[in-house]
């Protein structure tokens, strides 16, 4: 079957207005300005299958958000060609939009001041789904997803987990064949970011939906997709499976200790000591190598625990790694590690 | 010391309004589009008198240049006083004007620096082009002349005293109605008609015009904007006495709203 | 379903929101609605103060000028209640917020018209219909003449309001300059047309129709002419056409990206 997205060679370089300084340079400004190439996205090139799963990450400014308004037929691209389930995007736009569908995790399309029902019904009118029909549906993706108690509230007195669950169904409303997803679990809890996942797999799972999701999160990529996308600086940085950037990258836990007294922690093997500062400690766990329950009680046993958090490591220092592991230089990459880490090799 | 003390309480209170000019002249290209606005309005209307009064016609006694010159102090003046329900809207609901400025004097006195500030501050900025545009629409005014000047600008400035004590009143109602945006509009309006923003009030038909005569809104601009297009020394003196004894009651009023609005602050909770 | 039945659906649909926008917030509607109608009653006052002292301006009488505004309200009403995007459009380019009618599957000029309502515009068809029924001389024919025209004058208000702001495409500080020019559009609907010079008469039917908006609809209500109203229409419909020109050519611009630094 033909892959659902192909871009070969894609580019988009932005002429940005650049102010001279000085008033000689505000009235130029206002009547000719000068203009400043900024390469947003360059040479592009992946494909994605029908049904996968595939995350796009990457630091702010990487060119996600581009990339997703050139597949969507948004942005013209520079340079470069893309082909979304047989359509040229920004050539055939009205007609791809009936079969994707995009939801941008920070702008709503809910109405704010009136009940999800109400926004479903008018998207049921703009994706031209016949009556009868688009009721049914809603009452399925309502019924499968849980919406019953929140589908008739104001979206103003919905949590931003309820408003996104509604947002993600919303998407789904007209059966697309590929839905977009730009950062649709930014600013969630954990509870609601899992009812997020769980809703896009199912919806993967049963309608075959192509997804093609960004994200910030490294969490999401584990959970939802088998292949990921690493984009920096408009360059693609890494086309692999999820397995094997896990295997290569994310293993890593960062813990964070409060202790009651400072302590030097025993030397454990993967355990690597980032900062250490009065009580405070903090440690990057080798989850493969070493388990964040053995660390804990290792640390236990010399002093009580006031305030302990895990985190994944900022995605900077995943892709740093990346470029490390790929012998890029610093200065071509991304924006170096911001923490110094003392290796124990 | 006690000069002392009251020299540099007053220097406070002149650092504050000097502030207040800087504001309002930080946004040229809000002033452009008010210049931009006022000469739209002023073309229409001069082109609306020459097609009414012709040459020489005049309505109630003000020839078209005297209109003119009216209209151009009037709107000049609603261009250049300041919002003051907004910031004080903000300081009732954080709390801070109870907590901040504790005493009447220095919260309302601050307000009226800075109000006094950002009117003189707009005021400048916008008669000057205005000032030419009317002169070019409609030459001089036959009264005007320096000697006349003078007390029409003391006018102006009663005037504008009034209008503080009118706005901060009900600005200050924030501390009872959250919501008090309609006020306003209503204020705005009452202005518009009572306030004789388009004609000087006495040329209103009978009972409009003794109620526009009651009210103290008239004595805002458009009193004054009268006596500098038409002098009138009986006139100017009455004027300057109402807009006294006006400007003084209203400021009364606003420090017991005030008084009384602090009070029932510390009493709910902030 | 065919093609229009199908648009008419997504029209509709926007209605039935708005409305139900105006159901939920009947107090902040209601009040709305008020202010405005008695904002535009206001603004007469001037014009009945000047007809006591005189008793016609230019050849209008006082009446003449409540029509005028009766159909200057109402056109900038029907406008607002409908279609108020053609007020913001500017802020709508400007903050990159056509991606969202880009990204749907209906023509971006018809989604963005139809998009939103203003509640306060109700308020000017109220004060509009009101004012008309009271000046007039009740003869039924007015009565059919009025919607006609006050909807060719909604139509030319409407396209220039998106002429207007289209100049955001091409250039990105025109904001003031796009209100400036849609400010003066609505005032010079407000004033009778002979007190201005004859050149200034030709702006009024070509760069700011408020001849088109308010004083030929007048003209014909107070002498109807086939001619003359065909005239009209055909120009509502040159301005509708024109707007959907200037705006799709501005989306062009939009899709390359250069407007505003759009990045990631």
């Amino acid at each position: 079957m033909a892959p659902a997205i192909t871009a070969v060679g894609l580019c988009k370089t932005f002429q940005v207005p650049v102010k001279e300084p000085g008033l000689h340079g505000s009235i130029k400004a206002v009547f000719r300005p000068s203009r400043r190439a900024v390469d947003a996205v360059r040479d592009l090139s992946f494909t994605v299958a029908r049904g996968e799963i595939v995350a796009c990450i990457g630091p702010n400014g990487a060119g996600k958000s581009t990339t997703i308004k050139m597949l969507t037929g948004i942005l013209f691209p520079t340079a470069g060609e893309a082909v979304v389930l047989g359509l040229v995007p920004w050539r055939d736009r009205a007609r791809l939009n009936r079969r994707i569908a995009t939801v941008f995790g920070q702008r709503s399309q809910l109405w704010y001041h009136l009940p999800p029902a109400d926004t479903f019904e008018l998207l049921g009118r703009i994706y031209e789904i016949p009556g009868p029909e688009c009721r049914a549906r809603v009452r399925l993706l309502v019924e499968e997803f849980g919406l019953g108690e929140v589908w008739r509230t104001p979206v103003r007195k919905l949590s931003l987990g309820q408003r996104m669950r509604c947002e993600v169904a919303a998407a789904f409303l007209h059966r697309p064949e590929v839905v977009f997803l730009d950062e649709p679990t930014i600013g969630l809890d954990v509870v609601a970011k899992a009812a997020i996942r769980e809703m896009i797999r199912r919806l993967n799972r049963e309608e075959g939906v192509t997804v093609f999701l960004t994200s910030h999160d490294p969490t999401d990529i584990e959970e939802l997709c088998r292949r990921v996308l690493v984009i920096n600086h408009g360059r693609l940085v890494l086309d692999d499976s999820v397995a094997g950037m896990r295997r290569d990258y994310l293993e890593t836990k960062i813990l964070r200790l409060l202790l009651d007294r400072p302590v030097d922690p025993p030397a454990m093997p993967g355990v690597t000591v980032l900062k250490r500062k009065g009580p405070g400690l903090k440690l990057a766990v080798d989850t493969t190598k070493a388990s964040i329950d053995g660390v804990l009680r290792a640390i236990l046993a010399m002093g009580s625990v006031v305030d302990v958090t895990v985190t994944d490591p900022p995605l900077e220092t995943i892709i740093a790694a990346i470029y490390q592991s790929k012998g890029l230089g610093a200065g071509e990459g991304g924006d170096g590690p911001d923490d110094d880490v003392e290796e124990d090799r | 010391m006690g000069r002392m003390m009251m020299w540099r309480k007053i220097g406070k209170y002149v650092a504050m309004a000097r502030q207040a000019v800087r504001n309002r002249l930080a946004y040229p290209r809000e002033i452009l589009g008010r210049v931009m606005f006022l000469a739209l309005i002023l073309f229409v209307y001069d082109r609306l008198w020459t097609k009414v009064l012709g040459e020489r016609g005049d309505f109630a006694g003000f020839g078209h240049a005297q209109l003119i010159w009216y209209l151009l102090i009037t709107e000049a003046a609603t261009f250049s006083f300041p919002r003051l329900q907004d910031r004080v809207s903000t300081d009732v609901k954080t709390g801070d004007i109870a907590y901040r400025l504790n005493r009447p004097a220095s919260y309302l006195g601050q307000l009226l620096a800075e109000y006094l500030g950002e009117t003189l501050a707009g005021a400048a900025a916008i008669s000057v082009p205005g000032a030419g545009l009317a002169f070019l629409l409609a030459g001089r005014p036959p009264d005007l002349s320096l000697v006349h000047l003078a007390p029409a600008l003391a006018a102006l400035g009663l005037g504008t005293l009034v209008s503080f004590g009118l706005t901060a009143s009900l600005a200050l109602t924030a501390f009872w109605v959250e919501d008090n945006a309609p006020f306003f509009w209503i204020y705005s309006k009452i202005n518009f008609v009572l306030g004789g923003l388009f004609l000087p009030v006495e040329v209103y038909p009978g009972f409009l015009r003794t109620l526009a005569e009651i009210l103290p809104f008239r004595l805002i601009f458009s009193a004054p904007a009268r006596l500098a297009v038409r002098f009138d020394p009986v006139l100017l003196i009455r004027t300057l006495i109402a807009q006294a004894v006006w400007a003084a009651y209203l400021l009364a009023l606003a420090w017991l709203i005030y008084g009384k609005g602090v009070r029932k602050l510390n009493v709910n909770g902030g | 379903m065919s093609t229009a039945v199908r648009r008419l659906r997504f029209i509709a649909g926007y209605f039935k929101l708005n409305l139900a926008m105006a159901m939920a917030y009947r107090g902040s509607f209601l009040a709305q609605v008020f202010f405005m109608a008695a904002n535009d009653a206001l603004l007469l006052f001037f014009w009945w103060v000047l007809f006591r002292r005189f008793p016609a301006v230019a050849g209008w009488s006082f009446r003449d000028m409540v029509v005028l505004y009766a159909a200057s309200a109402t056109a900038f009403g029907l406008g607002a209640a409908f279609c108020s995007n053609f007020l913001g459009l500017s802020r709508l380019v400007s903050e990159g917020q056509l991606d969202y009618f880009l990204a749907a599957p209906q023509d971006p000029f018809l989604h963005v018209l139809v998009a939103r309502g203003w509640f306060a515009g109700w308020g000017d068809i109220a004060f509009g219909v009101g004012a008309f029924l009271l000046a007039g001389d009740g003869s039924p024919w007015r009565l059919i003449v009025f919607p006609a025209v006050v909807l060719c004058g909604a139509a030319v208000l409407v396209s220039f309001g998106f002429i207007y702001g289209s100049l955001s495409f091409f250039w990105g500080r025109s904001e003031a300059l796009s209100g400036m020019a849609f400010e003066s559009l609505l005032i010079f609907s407000l004033w009778p047309g002979e007190i201005f010079p004859a050149a200034l008469r030709l702006l009024f039917f070509t760069l700011i129709p408020a001849g088109l908006v308010s004083h030929l609809p007048v003209r014909l209500l107070a002498r109807f002419d086939w001619p003359l109203f065909l005239a009209l229409l055909a120009a509502a419909a040159g301005a509708v056409c024109l707007a959907r020109f200037v705006f799709r050519a501005g989306l062009r611009r939009y899709e390359s990206g250069n407007l505003v630094a759009m990045r990631d």
